[in-house]
């Protein structure tokens, strides 16, 4: 575990570099104000006009880009900064800038780009696994995330720029959801563009923040992924395995063969240094494994007056917990699918894979595709803590801590009611 | 008519966006193309069905979309498939004469969808005869009923409108007169074979690989046409025979496009409305020129129902002193194929320059003048006074816009015709009894003045 110390109080305000690198969708690191351009949401409104670019266009690129730009994208020479660099100022015209555009890749950054550690965490997996639906419902449901664990406040929030005019690629996908139905699949042209969150832990004096992009990919695209790909430079990748890919033979064969590419292009020639997390998904069609019963009965969240609340992780991320649901997952592959724990295992030893098991509706949709109503998914919140508490972002929460957490559902609430002082 | 190819994508089998079906002329065009295909067979649809069409590889696409919903209850583990809602895309890959003539019409309808193959991809029960499109053939041409009924001003409003939408000097048009769709095949109808790839669009779909959506622009063009009227005209007065090639009949476009068509791939200057009024004026010349058999008619003119010649001609470009050659061989001798050959060149002439048209006529009457009348003559001079008083087809019209209306049938300069008469008999008296025997010679020619 490590800490990661907030710097930017110690930044030097004006400088040329920013605190902290910042990895772009296209794979650019960003470090100084030569990376990129800063402009405004009018100014980015006013090249719509002008026909500069589509208003549905969610990224325009270097090459498509006709005329001059000087107009719209300004460098940051000359401007005053504003906050260590959240937004900048033209000293003799008083117009402000608050978006930062990166300048190879022409993406609108995230509010706490460069100014924050950033953690990287792909989606990966074949076609329908349920990537973008996991993806969905972490940007839908992060209210699911509210916590004061071990007194401290935890904060996850969009770190997305509200005033961006160009509708964000998980646009549709989130309004499908809001509307209670399945998101479509994604596009294999779809642009990539991280979904931003700005994480924050604080207890007492110290406090850690960062800054946690989720990406996602069509399946069609996840086996065309070159030794290059900017996946591989993730911090965490989750691979998500679908009960349908274990259990259909042809389905099981392309999942091998993604294994393989991963391994090949990833650890053999990338050399990917983070850490992959293996999900299975469609947790339901897994009720008929024996070995998982255990397991599937018992859920780390719960639905509480329409909202969905953690209940396992609540007060820290239970270590415990975490090691009884590897053990199981790693058996029950054993057992059934030693074909697929083999390839898996080529990937990384036992000790460094992390096995997950989610379900994002826990039951079957209902015809047109309708979400079924107060669904509950099944430990869709596990992963994700995980990954935040291997950043030192949430606490963890040890063994001998256990008997102080298991509470009734109600008394839960009302005891977090009860400590919340009010403040984030 | 050969479709030229089919291909189709769907998500189906489980498997994400495959290629479903490919007609065997097709592989190595969606091998080629492959990553666009997918990008138009993913086009984000805001309704359950999507219509489009555009151009790639030198094809014209038209694409179908509609929304399949998979029906598959029993959720077996052991089976993988699709089971969120997806788009079953399936696009004719088509070369642009055979868009042009045969689909671009079809396609006005509404119901030309229907013609499409209605099933899922899986199962894919697709016929050979609907891969083949044959089934898009038995649509209703409702594109080209849309153009003839239009009244031939219109026919140049919109073929001028759909002009400055290729240009790009207008972005985006409603119609109050016709749909979205019929707009654009009335466009596309109206505007040679070249033009079809600008006229790209989509209907229940968002992309930015095609130029024109269903606009909700509050501009409609039949009011956005007063702005521009001027301008049009001068632009057809600058092109009249393209002009006449968007008034006339469906056919004979069809076939003058077409020659265009191939003139246009064999062309090393990029191509220019200058280019077209050449080529067309070329056409016609050529047509008249090719056989004297054809039967020339313009507007106004006396002669184009009476005259027909025999023989091959070749020759396209006519001087004025060439067609003086002819005038003085038939003032020494009134041969009716000299006569022939003197329209002929005439109207060579007045196709390649009216001023020279008018010379010439001015340099006819000076010899008429010249050489007088006679009894030996009065053939010669009785057919050239005729086509030196004629006022020309352009004249005529500007004149008829103008409020000066001419007799459709026999548009002479009447009082042109007296004076120079006057000159050549030398006496007004004898002018006059002249001119009534010229008059019961026409109504005898069925030409009542």
């Amino acid at each position: 575990m490590s800490w990661i110390k907030n710097k930017i109080k110690d930044f030097i305000w004006g400088g040329r570099q920013f605190p902290y690198p910042y990895i772009d969708c296209d794979g650019n690191e960003l470090n100084s104000v030569e990376d990129i351009w800063v402009t405004s949401k009018e100014k980015l409104e006013e090249a719509i006009e002008r026909g500069y670019c589509s208003k549905d266009r969610f990224r325009w690129n270097q090459e498509e880009m006709e005329g001059d730009w000087s107009e719209f994208l300004f460098p940051v020479d000359g401007l005053e900064w504003i906050n260590g660099g959240v937004a900048f100022r033209n000293g003799e015209t008083g117009e402000r800038f608050d978006l930062k555009v990166g300048r190879k890749s022409l993406q609108i950054l995230p509010f706490h780009a460069l100014l924050a550690p950033q953690i990287i965490c792909h989606y990966y997996g074949e076609v329908n696994t349920g990537k973008t639906l996991w993806m969905t419902q972490i940007i839908c449901e992060s209210g699911l995330f509210v916590s004061k664990p071990q007194d401290g406040t935890f904060c996850f929030t969009s770190d997305e720029i509200v005033d961006n005019p160009f509708p964000h690629p998980k646009f549709e996908a989130i309004k499908a959801y809001e509307n209670n139905r399945l998101p479509e699949p994604t596009k294999k042209g779809e642009l990539s563009l991280p979904y931003s969150f700005f994480v924050s832990y604080k207890t007492g004096e110290e406090s850690v923040c960062s800054l946690v992009e989720f990406r996602d990919l069509a399946g069609e695209v996840a086996k065309e992924q070159g030794a290059g790909s900017v996946i591989f430079q993730s911090s965490y990748i989750l691979f998500l395995i679908s009960a349908h890919d274990l259990y259909d033979n042809e389905a099981k064969r392309n999942l091998i063969h993604l294994i393989q590419v991963f391994w090949q292009k990833g650890v053999q020639q990338n050399s990917f240094k983070g850490k992959l997390l293996v999900v299975f998904t469609k947790s339901d069609l897994f009720g008929e494994a024996e070995l998982l019963q255990e397991l599937l009965q018992d859920n780390t969240i719960w639905r509480y007056c329409n909202q969905l609340r953690l209940k396992k992780h609540a007060d820290g991320y239970c270590i415990e917990e975490n090691k009884k649901r590897n053990e199981v997952l790693y058996q029950y592959l054993n057992e059934e699918f030693p074909d697929v724990l083999m390839h898996l295992e080529m990937l990384a030893p036992q000790q460094q894979m992390e096995y997950f098991l989610i379900g994002s509706i826990n039951q079957y949709p209902e015809d047109e595709n309708v979400l079924p109503k107060n669904f509950c998914p099944y430990r869709i919140d596990e992963a994700i803590l995980y990954l935040l508490a291997d950043m030192g972002l949430y606490p963890y929460k040890e063994a001998n801590d256990q008997e102080e957490t298991e509470i009734e559902p109600e008394d839960h609430f009302q005891q977090y009611w009860d400590n919340w002082s009010g403040e984030w | 008519m050969i479709m030229i190819g089919y291909i189709s994508f769907g998500r189906g089998s489980g498997q994400g966006l495959k290629m479903v079906k490919c007609s065997d002329n097709m592989f190595e065009f969606q091998r080629q193309y492959r990553k666009k295909l997918e990008q138009l067979a993913e086009i984000r649809m805001d309704s359950n069905e999507m219509q489009a069409v555009t151009a790639l590889g030198g094809f014209i696409l038209f694409l179908y979309a509609k929304k399949v919903y998979p029906k598959n209850k029993a959720r077996d583990p052991h089976k993988k498939e699709e089971s969120r809602p997806y788009a079953f895309t399936q696009i004719y890959v088509i070369d642009r004469e055979t868009y042009w003539e045969e689909m671009a019409s079809r396609a006005a309808s509404d119901k030309f969808i229907r013609s499409f193959y209605n099933g899922t991809d899986m199962p894919m029960n697709i016929t050979p005869y609907q891969k083949a499109g044959e089934n898009l053939l038995k649509a209703a041409e409702e594109g080209i009923t849309l153009v003839e009924d239009l009244p031939k001003e219109w026919r140049l409003a919109y073929a001028y409108m759909g002009i400055l939408l290729c240009s790009g000097e207008i972005k985006q048009l409603r119609s109050k007169q016709f749909s979205f769709i019929q707009l654009m095949s009335v466009f596309t109808l109206l505007l040679p074979m070249e033009l079809t790839e600008y006229f790209s669009y989509i209907i229940g779909g968002k992309t930015d690989l095609v130029r024109f959506s269903e606009s909700e622009s509050s501009q409609l063009l039949e009011e956005e046409w007063i702005h521009y009227r001027t301008q049009a005209e001068l632009f057809f007065r600058n092109y009249p025979h393209f002009r006449i090639v968007i008034e006339g009949k469906q056919e004979d476009r069809k076939q003058i496009y077409k020659k265009l068509a191939k003139q246009a791939e064999e062309a090393e200057k990029p191509i220019s409305w200058e280019w077209y009024e050449e080529k067309i004026a070329e056409q016609s010349r050529i047509e008249a020129v090719g056989s004297y058999r054809t039967v020339v008619q313009t507007v106004g003119s006396a002669y184009g129902a009476i005259h027909k010649g025999e023989g091959e001609r070749k020759e396209t470009i006519v001087s004025v002193e060439s067609c003086m050659k002819l005038v003085e061989e038939l003032l020494e001798e009134y041969i009716e194929d000299t006569f022939c050959q003197l329209l002929e060149k005439r109207r060579i002439l007045y196709i390649q320059n009216l001023g020279d048209a008018m010379e010439l006529q001015n340099k006819i009457r000076q010899s008429l003048i010249r050489y007088g009348y006679h009894w030996e003559n009065q053939n010669a001079v009785f057919h050239l006074l005729l086509l030196s008083c004629e006022i020309l087809p352009m004249q005529y019209e500007m004149k008829w816009r103008s409020g000066e209306y001419y007799h459709p049938t026999l548009p002479l300069d009447k009082e042109l015709m007296f004076q120079t008469l006057s000159k050549i008999c030398g006496r007004k008296r004898k002018a006059k009894s002249l001119l009534q025997k010229i008059q019961k010679k026409l109504i005898n020619m069925y030409i009542y003045w």
